[in-house]
């Protein structure tokens, strides 16, 4: 059984349709990035498996149960939302009412804040930290009750690039301990070097749900771009071994995504390659090509 | 739900305001109490001489007890931290029962303290006037009972407005509204709003009124009322982060 469950969600605010029949899973111990553009349905699906929303059919399950149906929920998931901090309260307070609500010891409070590089910002209000700043007290709060699973809603939302490097580091390392991790992004760049699969949702549906690199080399194109002295030369080479070869500018375009039988091929032919690469879409082309795409399931 | 009452006794101490808000909770008492003894040599029964007390303790800690419980509930849902405390306890009428008995606590020390200020405000204020004010125990008692109960109630009464609004400023709105319709609906038929909860408190907090147990069982019920309506929305309702 998947550590996480997402079956037949249905969710419906008055007259519009947040979540339509979404359905997928999430297996222990990866990082998976829950992928969609604005108002696509993300933060229903996450409010609904935390319980915080009730869907209008289907499920939304941890090891087979409901949120509220979990003995020590805290330990068992963290969750990090949006803006969850009173603006007037220190870091250190709003980690220690977090640390009184779980039943750990108030002394957890500081070892999260070392552990986010937040301890010297402890005694400050979290009204007046930055956005990166509040986005690390959030992360610190899911990880009160030493959670096996993290559900993240947006953490890299206005985050420098210096900061998405942190969080990826952090969450890499998070899943090092063999933690589960779930995080929503509408900015599939922003999380591709973190996650390990993504599920891609468009207007509450599933739109895809792979590994990362799978859904790069299915929507790269197919091809493999190479530069060489003798281009017509290689170009027989190629098409002889039965590739189908186009050349452009001075380069050759070949119509396939196994980069390293062609370097070999290239090799074994005693042809000077300056250059090969696999030509792939960018990763935002990739989102806005699946998500912009008449609604159809990529399994 | 010890736990939860010492997490939510942490929340309400983690503020500032919570200190503001009680200094000017006791400048309130001190000062209705003050004003209506400023005449205080024409007052002649122990009861008179209470009055008083009871007015200032008693409209203070309705007032800013229900107030403040309702914007911090409020505020929950304001500042998103709603949705920690519902992960926290997912059985969300646990939450609720927490909270109201968080602020019940807090609104009965409070009140305590205000029917003490007002005790103390007084006697300061016959002694400035060389006049005495001989109090009996069971006079001490009767007043920082009905003190109590107006603190503790309006203040579990605030809890569920807070829940019930989602808005610190429409619950702001419930509070005043709901004073001044009574005071209408008190002039427009009468002895009606007398049922209703600034109607039962100016009754129990007047000595000469009488059915005091009854009164002070017509807020509770009141209350209970309204905590349980809290708890069904809170229920029923879908947290938005």
């Amino acid at each position: 059984m998947s550590l996480i469950q997402i079956d037949h969600l249905v969710k419906d605010f008055g007259g519009v349709r947040a979540v339509d029949d979404l359905t997928f899973a999430i297996d222990a111990g990866r990082i998976s990035g829950f992928l969609g553009p604005n108002g696509s349905g993300k933060t229903t699906t996450l409010l609904s498996l935390l319980g915080l929303v009730t869907p209008t059919s289907g499920t939304a399950t941890i090891d087979g149960r409901s949120y509220a149906s979990l003995a020590d929920p805290l330990a068992e998931v963290g969750a990090m939302l949006a803006a969850n901090a009173h603006p007037a309260r220190t870091a250190r307070d709003h980690l220690r009412v977090l640390a009184a609500e779980a039943g750990v010891p108030r002394a957890r409070a500081d070892e999260l804040l070392g552990l986010v590089e937040l301890g010297a910002a402890a005694d400050r209000r979290a009204g007046g930290f930055s956005l990166g700043m509040r986005q690390r007290l959030g992360l610190a709060g899911a990880l009160m009750g030493d959670p096996r699973i993290l559900v993240l809603d947006e953490p890299a939302n206005g985050l420098d690039p210096e900061g998405i490097r942190w969080l990826r580091d952090f969450l890499v390392a998070l899943a090092g301990e063999g933690r589960t991790v779930l995080l929503s992004s509408h900015v599939l760049s922003e999380v591709a070097q973190t996650v390990d699969e993504v599920v891609v949702i468009s207007r509450g549906r599933l739109v895809t749900h792979l590994p990362l690199s799978e859904l790069m080399a299915r929507r790269s194109g197919g091809r493999v771009r190479l530069r060489t002295p003798d281009y017509a030369a290689l170009q027989a080479v190629l098409i002889d071994a039965g590739f189908k070869v186009a050349s452009t500018g001075g380069e050759l375009h070949v119509a396939s995504t196994d980069q390293d039988a062609i370097a070999r091929l290239a090799f074994a032919s005693g042809h000077l390659l300056y250059e090969i690469t696999t030509d792939a879409e960018s990763l935002e082309e990739v989102f806005l090509t699946l998500t912009t795409e008449p609604q159809e399931v990529l399994a | 739900m010890t736990t939860l009452i010492r997490a939510e006794l942490l929340q309400f101490r983690s503020l500032r305001s919570t200190y503001a808000v009680g200094l000017l909770a006791v400048l309130v008492v001190v000062g209705i109490t003050w004003g209506d003894l400023t005449e205080a040599e024409h007052l002649t029964t122990a009861m008179q001489k209470l009055t008083p007390v009871l007015t200032g303790g008693g409209i203070a800690m309705a007032f800013v007890g229900a107030l403040l419980a309702a914007a911090r509930v409020a505020g929950e849902y304001r500042y998103g931290t709603i949705a920690n405390r519902a992960l926290a306890t997912p059985r969300r009428v646990r939450l609720v029962v927490a909270k109201l008995a968080t602020y019940s606590l807090v609104g009965l020390a409070a009140s305590v303290a205000a029917a003490g200020i007002g005790l103390a405000t007084a006697a300061l204020v016959f002694a400035g006037k060389d006049l005495t004010l001989t109090l009996g125990a069971a006079d001490v008692i009767d007043v920082a009972l009905r003190v109590v109960v107006v603190g503790t109630l309006f203040a579990a009464m605030g809890v569920a407005i807070g829940f019930i609004t989602r808005s610190q400023q429409a619950a702001a709105i419930v509070v005043f509204g709901d004073f001044f319709a009574e005071k209408l609906l008190g002039a427009a038929v009468g002895d009606v709003a007398g049922y209703l909860p600034f109607g039962l408190l100016n009754r129990l907090l007047d000595p000469s009124a009488g059915h005091a147990l009854a009164t002070g069982l017509g807020l509770l019920a009141t209350t209970i009322g309204l905590a349980a309506g809290a708890a069904v929305l809170m229920n029923r309702r879908d947290i938005q982060a």
